[in-house]
Order: C-alpha cells, then sequence, then structure tokens
C-alpha cells in the first residue's frame, strides 16, 4: 500500500512519464513502420499505428498539463484553463479514435449539433440561476434534524 | 473526401453466398444497401445519432452541476477536498491508454487479423476493470466516511469529525504556547489566499503559530476509522467551513460518475460480445462495424470522463 501511495503522490511525474513513455513508443513505432504502407481497407479509413500513437501522446502531455495547473492557483483562470484543455483533449479524441476527420461531415455536424443544443440549454438554464433566493432552507440545523432524525 | 472515393468503386470482394439469386456480392452485405461502404456509413450514422443523445443525458446532469456551481460555488470548493485527484488522474491515464487499444481494435479489425483483435479488446476490457477497481476504492472511501448522496448524507459523521478537529487544535495550541511568559497571548495567523507567502507574526508577548502547524500536529494526532461505524479523520476534513447543503455536492458526485460508471460497464459488456463475435468469425475486412460503432461508444466515454474529472476533482 506504501507504494501505491508513494506513486501516487507523485501522480504528475507519473502522467509525464506515461506520456515521455507514449513518446518513446511512437518514435519505435515511427521508426519500424518506415517505408511501410497499410493496405487499402475495403471500407472505411484506416488510421496509421503512429498517428494513433502520437495522439496518446498529446492527451497524457495535456492531462499533465490539467493536473499541474490545478496545483497553482490562477484564479478564475484555473477553470478556464482546465475546460480549453479538455476541450482540446476532446476534440482530439473526436477527431482521430473517433475518425471524424476521415468521415462523412454529417457525423461531425451531428456532434457538433448535440454540443450547440447543450450549450442552449445550459445557457438559458444559467442565465435564470440568479433569480432566486440562495437557500430555499435557510437554516443549517433545520436542515441537519431533517435528515438525522435520529441523533 | 477520401470516403466518397472509395464508395464509387465495384466491389471486387463479391462472391457467391448462396441465397438463390443468382447474384453475387460479399455475404457480409445486407440486401437493402448498394454497397459495403453504405452499409457501414449507414450504422455509423445511426451510432453518431444515438451517441448525441448520450451527449444530452448526460448534458441534464451537467445543467445540475452548472447551475449549482453558479449559485454555491463554495460547496463545490468544500466537497472536492473529499475527492483525491490521484487516483481522478490515475483514471484519466487508464481510461486514455483503452481508447488507444480500441482504436488499435478497430484497425486490427480492418486488416481483418482475428488474434489481434481479441488482445485489443482484451486490453480494453481490462483497462476497464481497471477503472472499475479504482472507483470501487474511492467510493468505498466515501461510503465509510458516510459521505453519501442526498438524504443517505450523515450529517453526524462531519460533526463529529469537526469537533473533534477543534479540540486537537485546541490541545495543539495548548501545546505550543509558551507559558513560561505571562502574558503571551495566541493569535492564530491564516494565510489569506493560498499563493500568498506565509510570513510568521509575532504576536505580544509570545510566539507565533502558524496554521501550517497546527495542521501538520493535527495530521499526526488525527485519528483512523476502525471498525465498521461511520468515521472521517479529523485531517482529512476540508480547510474551509462547511457550507449548507454539503449533501448536494455529493449528489452530484455520485450522479455524475455513477452515471458515467455504468457506461463504463455497458462498454465492457460491449468488449465481451465483441469477443465472442470475433471468435465466431463474424469480424473481417469486409464487415468490422460492430467493433468500430463499440468503439465510438467507448470513445464517448473516455470523451465525457475527459470533461468530468476537471470538473469534479479540479475544480478550486
Amino acid at each position: 500500500m506504501s507504494i501505491i501511495e508513494k506513486l501516487l503522490n507523485n501522480v504528475d511525474w507519473l502522467i509525464l512519464s506515461a506520456a515521455f513513455l507514449s513518446l518513446l513508443a511512437t518514435l519505435v513505432a515511427g521508426k519500424m513502420n518506415k517505408g511501410t504502407k497499410d493496405p487499402h481497407p475495403v471500407v472505411g479509413h484506416m488510421t496509421p499505428t503512429v498517428l494513433m500513437l502520437t495522439i496518446l501522446t498529446a492527451l497524457l502531455f495535456l492531462t499533465w498539463v490539467t493536473v499541474g495547473v490545478s496545483y497553482i492557483d490562477l484564479g478564475s483562470l484555473n477553470i478556464i484553463v482546465a475546460m480549453g484543455v479538455a476541450t482540446i483533449k476532446a476534440t482530439l479524441v473526436s477527431l482521430y479514435f473517433m475518425h471524424l476527420r476521415w468521415d462523412r461531415p454529417f457525423n461531425a455536424i451531428i456532434l457538433v449539433g448535440s454540443f450547440l443544443f447543450l450549450g442552449i440549454f445550459l445557457g438559458f438554464a444559467l442565465l435564470d440561476t440568479g433569480e432566486y433566493k440562495e437557500y430555499l432552507i435557510v437554516d443549517p440545523t433545520i436542515l441537519e434534524t431533517q435528515f438525522n432524525p435520529s441523533d | 473526401m477520401s470516403g466518397d472515393a472509395h464508395q464509387e468503386k465495384p466491389e471486387e470482394a463479391a462472391g457467391e453466398h448462396g441465397d438463390g439469386h443468382g447474384h453475387g456480392h460479399s455475404p457480409h452485405l445486407a440486401h437493402h444497401f448498394d454497397s459495403l461502404q453504405q452499409q457501414f456509413e449507414a450504422g455509423k450514422l445511426g451510432m453518431w445519432l444515438f451517441l448525441a443523445t448520450e451527449v444530452l443525458l448526460f448534458g441534464g446532469l451537467f445543467c445540475f452541476y452548472a447551475v449549482y456551481k453558479a449559485n454555491h460555488p463554495e460547496l463545490f470548493e468544500w466537497g472536492h477536498q473529499f475527492l483525491d485527484k490521484r487516483w481522478g488522474a490515475t483514471n484519466t491515464m487508464v481510461l486514455l491508454f483503452s481508447s488507444l487499444t480500441m482504436a488499435l481494435a478497430v484497425r486490427e479489425a480492418q486488416l481483418g487479423r482475428k488474434n489481434r483483435i481479441l488482445f485489443f479488446l482484451s486490453i480494453t476490457f481490462i483497462c476497464g476493470l481497471g477503472f472499475m477497481g479504482i472507483k470501487y476504492i474511492e467510493y468505498s472511501k466515501k461510503f465509510h466516511e458516510g459521505l453519501f448522496p442526498g438524504k443517505s448524507f450523515s450529517y453526524a459523521t462531519v460533526t463529529t469529525a469537526e469537533t473533534e478537529r477543534d479540540l486537537l487544535e485546541l490541545n495543539v495550541v495548548a501545546q505550543k504556547t509558551d507559558i513560561s511568559r505571562p502574558l503571551a497571548e495566541v493569535v492564530l495567523i491564516e494565510p489569506k489566499a493560498k499563493g500568498q507567502v506565509k510570513t510568521p507574526a509575532i504576536a505580544p508577548g509570545g510566539r507565533a503559530i502558524n496554521q501550517d502547524e497546527i495542521d501538520v500536529e493535527i495530521e499526526k494526532q488525527s485519528g483512523h476509522p476502525e471498525g465498521d461505524g461511520l468515521y472521517i479523520p479529523p485531517a482529512e476534513l476540508p480547510k474551509s467551513a462547511r457550507p449548507p447543503n454539503a449533501h448536494v455536492f455529493f449528489s452530484i458526485y455520485f450522479c455524475l460518475t455513477g452515471l458515467h460508471g455504468i457506461h463504463v460497464l455497458i462498454g465492457m459488456a460491449v468488449m465481451v460480445w465483441l469477443m465472442v463475435l470475433v471468435v465466431k468469425g463474424r469480424i473481417g475486412p469486409e464487415f468490422f462495424t460492430p467493433v468500430d460503432l463499440g468503439g465510438l461508444y467507448w470513445h464517448l466515454v473516455d470523451l465525457i470522463w475527459i470533461y468530468l474529472f476537471p470538473l469534479l476533482y479540479l475544480v478550486e
């Protein structure tokens, strides 16, 4: 357990070393696959292994950035950085792992459309939030007795 | 678009499939499609429509999160300190890696290499298992601390821990106070902002005690959970004051991660189903749609975690 604890306490280094390992795998795979060409698939598009490994490397580096930034206090910038990095990661996953880059654009329109409607949903819900009393049940003691009647 | 390019190609892999129609085409091609490419793209379109509904399903819970966060940011600042971001980060790595192996499984399916598809699918499955294992560790810790969602949330346990912490703090301050000086006065200096440099101040007639010093001492003297009773070690309590409606944070946490966890479980079941299909020989370069669509599902689960992790574990 103590080894796991020690590893966990250095999770940022763990992510960074995973990213470098992935980078190494990318380079090795790139060297090994040099000159070879993928056979033409019967249907769909085939993603090269090296490209996928490159994407994983980028994803791990970005994860390291988010975790690293969370230890630094940037005020309101923290959430913007975290969400921005998450969006870059989501874009990479959907473009390359989910093949959207080579798919018919209609599939991308569906995904972007779903996010658009999610945005409308969240936006209108948030527009409304400032219009109410802060707490419906003001007194915390009422809340406590309500949830723990036995104590 | 390169996709259009190979759609125009005539089916070269056509062969007799003995259905008595007397026309030759791939045995994998259903009759209502013109070509394998069209069949593949139709399946994908359907999957993407399903994924859009999944995004909106999670959207309801993200809305719950956003509205509550806008109204009560202090709730999240307090609650997120109960979550272990080290485990969260590890889980992110596990899911990202499993996304890679899933994408590789799709690639191998396109190449029709049976053993390699099975290998990558099982790695993906094991990663899912690892993710759920880590979830189990995290959830069981919350359950031992009485941090249940909604009505089951044990305020009593949190209050006990808070009282215990206050007592410990008093004791530590008493220990550190220099009683040889008659006019010694204890002044607690708490850093105003996290990034601020903590300079020890001198209290009149005595020495200053940093909050950090007290925290270290509390950490040393803090108890450990014994038996089956609900217990939070006082050192693990958030430093900030507990906001009212504290239980709502755990409702949000368990709803979001729980729904995501259910998706991971379904994804793992899909992996097993895909492995059965591969063993039965149903998957090949001409027909790998199940692997591809299963992969899309798995990547969506990964995509949602990419947002969930910073929103729940890293908010400040």
